[in-house]
């Protein structure tokens, strides 16, 4: 296997002072596993805070993120994303287009793994959510922050990140081969990324709206783009107020407004991603076709 | 964002403009294309869970169908009555409607 490429990891933050350390933290060489994370670089890009983030205590973590300031903030992070895309120096990049996500200690290496694969890689990462059902479910049932914290300290995390999983629902119900609306961790080569333009900037509704399950289905599209799905690692999403994660009545408003704005966009429905595309087991380094 | 999910008006009772017929006509439409399939190449009277067509996918629909008909379109409606056969009954307008207005 060709040696990983240096990689950029994207991350986009508004308001999550609770969250983002963390979340940091889970992308740090401290807790990552493999090359993978030593050679990355990571971006945060605040899209108006109202106060910045503070990551100045990350170091201890081996953390030295790079905060960048939205030059246009506004309720899309669309042009938070493409102003980190454009400063990102790795040849590999990551998108993290919601900074409330913690990764699983093996994502980064496995992202480099599965990018060497395909010259015109387009990896994505599977989403989960933190607590007993998906956020928009639990949260009507009192899922709030304080279960939250209460349930990463039933893990004793960050100690073994994987542990994440045992205390987590997979957006994907119908496991990892199933149709795929989004990834929150979407990883191409720079090459690929410039290609597709980066995130579509027509989508200024608050949140995006879909703009993330429109990058994916764009990226597959690309002319002989491989779709490879990570299988053992993932995103694990804090709740923290997010328009489509915090109940099931915003979600679907979230899906529903981004279906009507997709339509007119683009003349056609929002469809998930229904190609297979290569599956990588990064704890195996297995793929199959 | 707001809970609004559309410029459009909520019909009585979630009723769309259109009749059974022509309702049932464009879920067969939508769905086909949706699932790369022929029209015609799954059960209408099925769920559509049965054919892979999830959660998601019906608030997607949802969404396309207030675009289509111009009124809003509660996605609950789809969880209530989960076939193309079930939602065209209960929400499109009885197909004899305009053609017989004064029948009693």
């Amino acid at each position: 296997m060709r040696a990983p490429p240096s990689l950029s990891v994207v991350v986009v933050s508004y308001e999550m002072k609770r969250e983002l350390p963390r979340t940091l933290l889970s992308l740090s060489p401290a807790y990552q596993r493999g090359p993978a994370a030593g050679g990355c670089e990571v971006i945060v890009v605040d899209n108006g805070s109202s106060v910045p983030p503070d990551l100045s205590a990350l170091g201890a973590a081996g953390a030295t993120p790079r905060l960048l300031r939205a030059t246009r903030p506004g309720p899309s992070p669309v042009g938070a994303i493409n102003e980190g895309i454009a400063a990102a120096r790795g040849e590999l990049i990551g998108v993290w287009i919601d900074g409330a996500r913690l990764a699983s200690p093996g994502l980064l290496q496995a992202a480099a793994e599965a990018a060497a694969l395909h010259p015109r890689a387009v990896v994505a990462t599977p989403n989960y959510h933190l607590g007993p059902d998906l956020q928009y479910l639990s949260g009507e049932r009192g899922y709030d922050r304080a279960a939250e914290d209460a349930l990463l300290d039933s893990i004793a995390w960050p100690q073994d990140g994987y542990r994440l999983f045992e205390v987590a629902t997979a957006e994907l119900r119908n496991g990892p081969e199933a149709p795929m609306l989004e990834s929150n961790a979407l990883f191409m080569h720079r090459a690929l990324w410039a290609e597709l333009g980066g995130y579509d900037e027509a989508f200024q509704e608050p949140g995006g709206g879909v703009v993330n399950p429109d990058t994916l289905v764009r990226a597959c599209a690309l002319p002989g783009a491989q779709l490879i799905r990570i299988l053992g690692e993932g995103t694990f999403h804090q709740i923290h107020g997010g328009l489509s994660t915090s109940t099931l009545r915003g979600a679907m408003a979230v899906l529903q407004e981004g279906s009507r704005a997709y339509l007119q966009r683009r003349g056609l429905p929002l469809a998930p991603v229904r190609m297979k595309g290569w599956l990588y087991d990064a704890r195996r380094s297995t793929v199959t076709a | 964002m707001s809970e609004s999910t559309s410029s459009g008006t909520t019909a009585p009772g979630g009723m769309l403009p259109v009749s059974r017929a022509a309702l049932r006509d464009w879920m067969v439409t939508y769905i086909s294309k949706l699932l790369d399939m022929p029209p015609g190449g799954f059960p209408t009277a099925a769920s559509f869970a049965e054919y892979g067509l999830d959660s998601v996918e019906a608030v997607v629909m949802a969404g396309a169908m207030e675009e289509e008909f111009g009124v809003v379109v509660d996605p609950m409606q789809f969880f209530e009555n989960h076939s193309v056969d079930a939602f065209a009954q209960a929400y499109g307008q009885p197909d004899d409607a305009r053609a017989a207005p004064g029948a009693a």
